[in-house]
């Protein structure tokens, strides 16, 4: 019982199928709370397809996804809003500002309010953005406003897909930086993935490997030190899918 | 009620819905003002713009492409499913302001020209209970009208083509309306399309005539399967 309070995400034998072509392939994967989850795969892997199956954008062909132990439909569903997803790109209203566009989210979120927003905006360093669009923003920048969105109400979970995108070097570590603040202080569960191995060997404390749409190696950080040896991230990812 | 606190809050803050109802009061009021207005009464007056349907029906293209078609395209609706609610109370409670929004945009454009001409005492004079139950009618009927371009933007899913078929259907109909053409297409629209309906009734007609509640009933099959397609296809399709 205390090992499944634990558990934030099980996906069961996922399966998804687009016109044919199996993206997703019988991938089962248990999150548990308070840990850095690194997703890697090469393009194409399925973990997009994994994430959006999760944040309920598409639905699977077959196989479960149950989110801090939901055992139905409406229990996913209400269950989502104790995480907080970034995939693919940020959502906003092009014409509205930041604080707008962060507002309007808040409304559907219990306890969120203009100091939580504010919070928010600091946290991002997107405090001094004023009234300008979300659509003149750099990518950079509307990285930093998916993450602050996907932060409103503070998750128990964060879901994000490629959130160093776009991003220069300087907020890379800025987001790092925030990112294993958050796991530290709040215990939010993060799952990530990135094609910055590196960047993401210094956040994860776990890893999930996929390739082809399947589960290749789960293993965490300190076992993938053991093994590796000297190899970085980077090689041991590309020695595992080449076997 | 959280949701209809976020779409309200979206609503007056953003620019892009400001601009599509400023532009569509003024193309409603160019669209309902006409020579004939100055040489008439309050009541004959009510009557031509209560048998104009085209304000609505191009406030419903440009409000559908912007409220629904953009929000696939910008992928917005996912901010609404990330927080764990349903897809139907998302098209609902868009639908909701939706359609309040297109029928204030007439009633202002209407109100304008009404003050335009100084016809209010004699409106009024008609009495509450005379104008109440027709304003209500009226708007039932512009909910019907409304509803197609709401369709067309969940069955494309983008703003282009929602636009495009929208905007398309509407011209059609623009050209057809009234024209007393015969072929299959006129008498299909004669006996199913509200705005065509509206054409054959008069303002103080009584409610309780046939036509009245055939018109009624038609508008409501409208509303009722224009929003359930809507939702079937909401709630199945993936989003991006």
């Amino acid at each position: 019982m205390a090992e499944q309070e634990n558990i934030v995400l099980e996906a069961k034998e996922l399966t998804k199928v687009y016109r044919g072509v199996t993206v997703l392939n019988q991938v089962s994967i248990q999150l548990k709370k308070g840990h850095i989850y690194g997703f890697v795969g090469n393009n194409g892997a399925g973990k997009t397809t994994f994430m959006r199956l999760v944040a309920g954008l598409a639905r699977p062909t077959s196989g479960t996804v149950s989110l801090f132990g939901s055992q139905s439909q409406a229990e996913l569903e209400r269950n989502r809003s104790r995480a907080g997803f970034l995939i693919e790109q940020p959502v906003y209203y092009p014409d509205m500002s930041v604080r707008e566009n962060l507002m309007a989210q808040a409304k559907l979120i219990k306890g969120a309010d203009k100091a939580h927003v504010q919070e928010l905006l600091e946290l991002v360093d997107l405090q001094d953005t004023g009234r300008k669009a979300l659509r003149n923003f750099s990518t950079g920048m509307k990285q930093r406003y998916g993450i602050a969105f996907a932060l409103l109400g503070w998750p128990e979970l964060l879901v994000l897909d490629e959130p160093l995108n776009g991003m220069d070097v300087h907020n890379m570590d800025e987001v790092t930086a925030i990112l294993k603040r958050l796991n530290e202080e709040r215990n939010i569960t993060i799952f990530l993935s990135s094609h910055l191995l590196a960047r993401l060997s210094a956040l994860a404390t776990d890893y999930i490997f996929l390739d082809i749409g399947r589960v290749v190696e789960e293993i965490s950080a300190a076992e993938l030190r053991e093994k590796a040896g000297n190899a970085d991230l980077e090689e041991y990812f590309r020695k595992l899918v080449s076997k | 009620m959280r949701l209809i606190r976020a779409e309200w809050y979206r609503m007056v803050h953003s620019k892009i819905q400001w601009g599509i109802t400023a532009a569509l009061l003024l193309l409603s009021f160019w669209m309902l003002d006409n020579k004939r207005m100055a040489h008439v009464s309050g009541q004959e007056m009510l009557l031509l713009l209560w048998q104009n349907p085209l304000p609505l029906m191009w406030s419903g293209v440009m409000l559908a492409v912007g409220g629904f078609g953009s929000s696939f395209q910008e992928r917005c609706w996912n901010g609404g499913i990330y927080k764990g609610q349903r897809r139907m109370c998302l098209l609902l409670s868009r639908a909701f302001f939706y359609y309040i929004w297109g029928l204030l945009i007439q009633v202002a454009a209407m109100a304008i020209i009404l003050t335009k001409y100084q016809v209010w005492g004699q409106i009024l004079g008609l009495g509450t209970g005379f104008l109440f139950p027709r304003m209500l009618f009226h708007g039932f009927f512009g909910i019907a009208l409304l509803t197609p371009p709401l369709l067309f933007s969940f069955l494309f899913r983008d703003v282009f083509g929602s636009m495009a078929v929208s905007s398309g259907l509407t011209f059609l109909i623009q050209n057809m309306l009234g024209s007393e053409g015969e072929g299959f297409l006129p008498e299909l629209m004669e006996h199913f399309y509200p705005a065509a309906r509206m054409l054959k009734l008069h303002f103080w007609m009584a409610l309780e005539t046939r036509a009245m509640q055939e018109a009624f009933l038609l508008c409501l099959g409208y509303l009722l399967v224009g929003l359930l397609v809507s939702v079937v296809v909401f709630w199945r399709g993936e989003l991006k």
